[in-house]
């Protein structure tokens, strides 16, 4: 074991010399250290959850907008506030897995998939997970529930009351606050299916009064009011761990150890694209086809999700951020660590990041088109050949996306890297 | 065989002369054994076990108020589902070729999906046969299916299999397994596809194993992610994550219709032993590292006996409070197994897991 060692120790040097040498001609790359990095991955933290923070304050701008006078365009201007608030939060989500604090953190903010009949009323034919007891819990429409031998008080509906009342009964999937929570509360059930077509809620489920639609629009209002706010604070919450100024916050720890942010780094964009997204969030709602196993379900958003998502494994790797008012957070990078050892390598990287941006953006562009527009859910149907292509190769890409993710890992010097697969093998 | 004969001939010449580089290396050994006395032999037992599972559903068709023929069927049923639990292990090669092996078993399954797409087939009026399965979603078209419609609860009285739309989907669904049962033999087969060769024949040139050293690190990879399934999904899963979370659910437990959960594990877990103990030790006393192999031999031991321990079937335990102890145990002891082959393992045998296995907790 340690002779096996002991040579590659003595080649490094000779590897680092002549690559270095090799990168003269074109630009003297500076020799980054860890600590470089590390910096980089704490400010891009910072500010992709700083983005998600503000463009979360826009959408309870807008619900509140929307509450206090609900119509169609109001109704709109709250699900378009949703909309830009994702694009994002789906880039954080490479800062995820390998974070505790995050990943922690994230099961009251992007749980997924939810048993919807838990907060309000559904259609007949509702499929929820099997022996939860609280999966028709119905929150609006009862102010008191009775579990076992318990009876909860549900009102006021609070975010307090909203966070404790998340997985209730023990179940991740009695989702009652969150994203996905907010998402349901604004599009509603979407019931086409494999068809076209997302949630459509109308906007006098909000109605106060007279014009009330489905019953108990003061507690919806109160219900999506509260988990708005509830989704603001906690991240207020997951940014103030990112800032590194402060001492004795999580990226000061980070910033401490950087030798071990590089292997948090790489973990967190191969698990990310590998077991999450191709594989819990594209593969099982394609080989099932199965439109509950779709990660946006209501609003259809999907593709957009899953594009964020990606983006975010590459952001990490340039050190390059953009954010939501065009400024841009660079900084020394993976990517210039890797081309210092090994060019080859980090030109693999790159043409694999842009294949799975490309393979993506295939996929938005379906999505999106202006004429037949053709969402994630009707690409998963049964005997959809040219959707489920589109799926496919994204999932490869991002498969071959993880191998060199993995090869990375080892020029390194990471030992034990196993990104997490979900347990999804490819 | 033709590998073996080679052995014996290489071997009874040294004596006057054979030069050793020809003989094979003690890794070429264990990677031959395992193939011919481990994978090969598994598919042939899952193709004649699925083969059986299909002729005995259709013996009862002709006759479904036969409950004899049933109970023939429920047996065959749990043999064929016992084989594949071995054959999962393998997780490379031809079952990785279109996931196979969700069409065999999907699971995870907490939201009820099979079920869901099993009544949205049977309530259709297209025919139900092997091939328009094999062309469906993978919920419908094996032996998960096939577990739906013999044992779920709604589904189990015996004047329900007189729905003739009901013994359709069994025997397709039984045909659809045997049939990819037999692509996966055929897969591996040296008079098939001959993936056997690819994994024997490792070197410049073979794309799937440059060296005999990935073929290692593909049976290590497989292991380690058997042995993190079975703790954490097969065993964590009914607890919300761990014995001892406090979320149990005893839907959440794998095949609880047929309650042949606990004999899933202690199968899945026999393979994986079996395989380290062909595939994966002899290289490691090859490369002096008899400690660990036996360290994880008897690793392996302690997790078979304390599967043992639990009581069954599990569905029916998973709430009750006197077992958790038991379920905490095996958890622990299992954990101590993935810690050597995951931690260990890798080092001593100069291998990086790949990307088939899982992080796990």
């Amino acid at each position: 074991m340690k002779l096996a060692r002991l040579p590659l120790i003595l080649i490094a040097p000779v590897v680092l010399f002549a690559s270095a040498s090799h990168a003269a001609p074109e630009k003297a790359k500076e020799a980054v250290s860890a600590a470089a990095v590390t910096r980089t991955y704490t400010n891009l933290a910072s500010a992709t959850f700083g983005d998600a923070l503000t463009t979360a304050r826009q959408l309870q701008k807008s619900v509140e907008a929307f509450l206090a006078a609900p119509s169609e365009k109001s109704l709109q201007a709250a699900r378009q506030a949703w909309l830009a608030a994702r694009v994002p939060y789906m880039q954080t989500e490479a800062f995820r897995f390998g974070n505790p604090p995050v990943d922690e953190w994230e099961g009251q903010v992007n749980a997924w998939p939810l048993d919807e009949g838990l907060i309000d009323y559904v259609a007949k034919g509702y499929q929820h997970e099997m022996g939860n007891v609280a999966a028709t819990a119905n929150i609006i429409a009862n102010p008191e529930l009775k579990i076992g031998n318990t009876t909860l008080k549900l009102d006021p509906i609070t975010p307090e009351l909203l966070a404790d009342l998340n997985e209730l009964g023990g179940s991740e999937v009695n989702v009652a606050t969150g994203y996905h929570a907010i998402e349901f509360l604004l599009w509603g059930q979407d019931l086409n299916g494999s068809g076209p077509g997302a949630g459509n809620r109308p906007y006098t489920d909000y109605v106060q009064g007279k014009g009330c639609t489905n019953g108990n629009c003061d507690r919806r209002a109160q219900y999506l009011r509260a988990a708005t706010e509830l989704l603001v604070k906690d991240l207020e919450e997951i940014t103030g761990i990112w800032d590194a100024a402060k001492p004795d916050t999580y990226a000061a720890q980070l910033l401490a150890k950087p030798e071990d942010s590089l292997k948090k780094m790489l973990f967190g964009m191969g698990s990310l694209a590998l077991g999450e997204l191709a594989g819990e969030r594209m593969k099982v709602a394609l080989e099932a086809n199965s439109t509950e196993d779709e990660h946006d379900c209501f609003s259809d958003n999907t593709h957009n999700s899953h594009y964020y998502n990606a983006k975010g494994i590459a952001n990490i790797y340039f050190g390059r951020y953009t954010r939501v008012n065009g400024a841009v957070v660079e900084g020394p990078s993976l990517a210039d660590l890797v081309q210092a050892k090994n060019p080859a390598l980090h030109t693999r990287m790159v043409a694999a990041l842009e294949k799975t941006e490309a393979a993506l953006q295939a996929m938005v562009a379906a999505a999106e088109d202006p004429k037949s527009p053709q969402k994630f859910d009707q690409m998963i149907a049964e005997g959809n050949a040219a959707g489920s292509a589109i799926i496919k190769r994204s999932i490869e890409a991002l498969v071959a996306e993880t191998a060199v993710i993995e090869e990375i890992a080892k020029l390194l010097g990471i030992s034990n890297f196993a990104p997490d697969t979900a347990d999804h093998s490819f | 065989m033709f590998t073996r004969l080679a052995l014996i001939l290489c071997c009874a010449v040294s004596a006057v002369g054979c030069s050793p580089k020809h003989e094979p290396s003690p890794v070429d050994q264990a990677l031959s054994t395992t193939a011919h006395e481990l994978i090969l032999p598994w598919h042939q037992t899952f193709v004649r076990d699925t083969a059986e599972l299909q002729q005995s559903l259709e013996r009862f068709c002709q006759n479904p108020g036969n409950p004899g023929e049933l109970e023939a069927s429920r047996q065959s049923w749990r043999t064929a589902m016992m084989s594949w639990q071995t054959l999962r292990v393998i997780n490379f090669g031809p079952v990785a070729d279109g996931n196979q092996a969700w069409r065999l078993q999907f699971w995870p399954d907490t939201h009820n999906r099979v079920g869901q797409k099993v009544e949205e087939l049977l309530a259709k009026d297209t025919p139900i046969t092997a091939e328009a399965l094999a062309g469906s979603n993978v919920l419908v078209q094996g032996l998960s299916a096939l577990e739906y419609l013999l044992f779920d609860p709604q589904k189990t009285p015996l004047e329900n299999y007189q729905n003739l739309r009901i013994c359709e989907f069994l025997t397709a669904a039984s045909q659809n397994t045997a049939n990819v049962a037999k692509a996966l033999h055929s897969g591996w087969a040296m008079e098939g596809d001959n993936y056997l060769g690819v994994f024997l024949s490792a070197g410049e040139g073979n794309i799937a194993f440059p060296t005999n050293r990935d073929v290692v690190t593909a049976l290590a990879s497989a292991v380690v992610m058997s042995v993190e399934f079975v703790k954490n999904r097969k065993l964590g899963e009914p607890f919300g994550g761990r014995p001892g979370g406090g979320r149990m659910n005893p839907y959440h437990v794998e095949l609880w219709r047929s309650k042949t959960s606990l004999p899933a594990m202690q199968t899945e877990l026999a393979a994986d032993e079996q395989l380290f103990l062909k595939g994966l030790k002899p290289v490691l006393i090859a490369e002096g590292h008899a400690d660990l192999a036996n360290r994880i031999e008897q690793s392996f031991g302690d997790s078979r006996k304390a599967l043992s321990a639990l009581p069954a079937p599990l569905f029916d335990h998973v709430r009750n409070e006197q077992a958790l102890p038991q379920f905490q145990a095996a958890w622990d002891t299992l954990g101590q197994l993935i810690a050597l082959l995951k931690r260990d393992m890798p080092d001593a045998l100069q291998i990086q897991l790949g990307f088939n296995s899982s992080d796990g907790d």
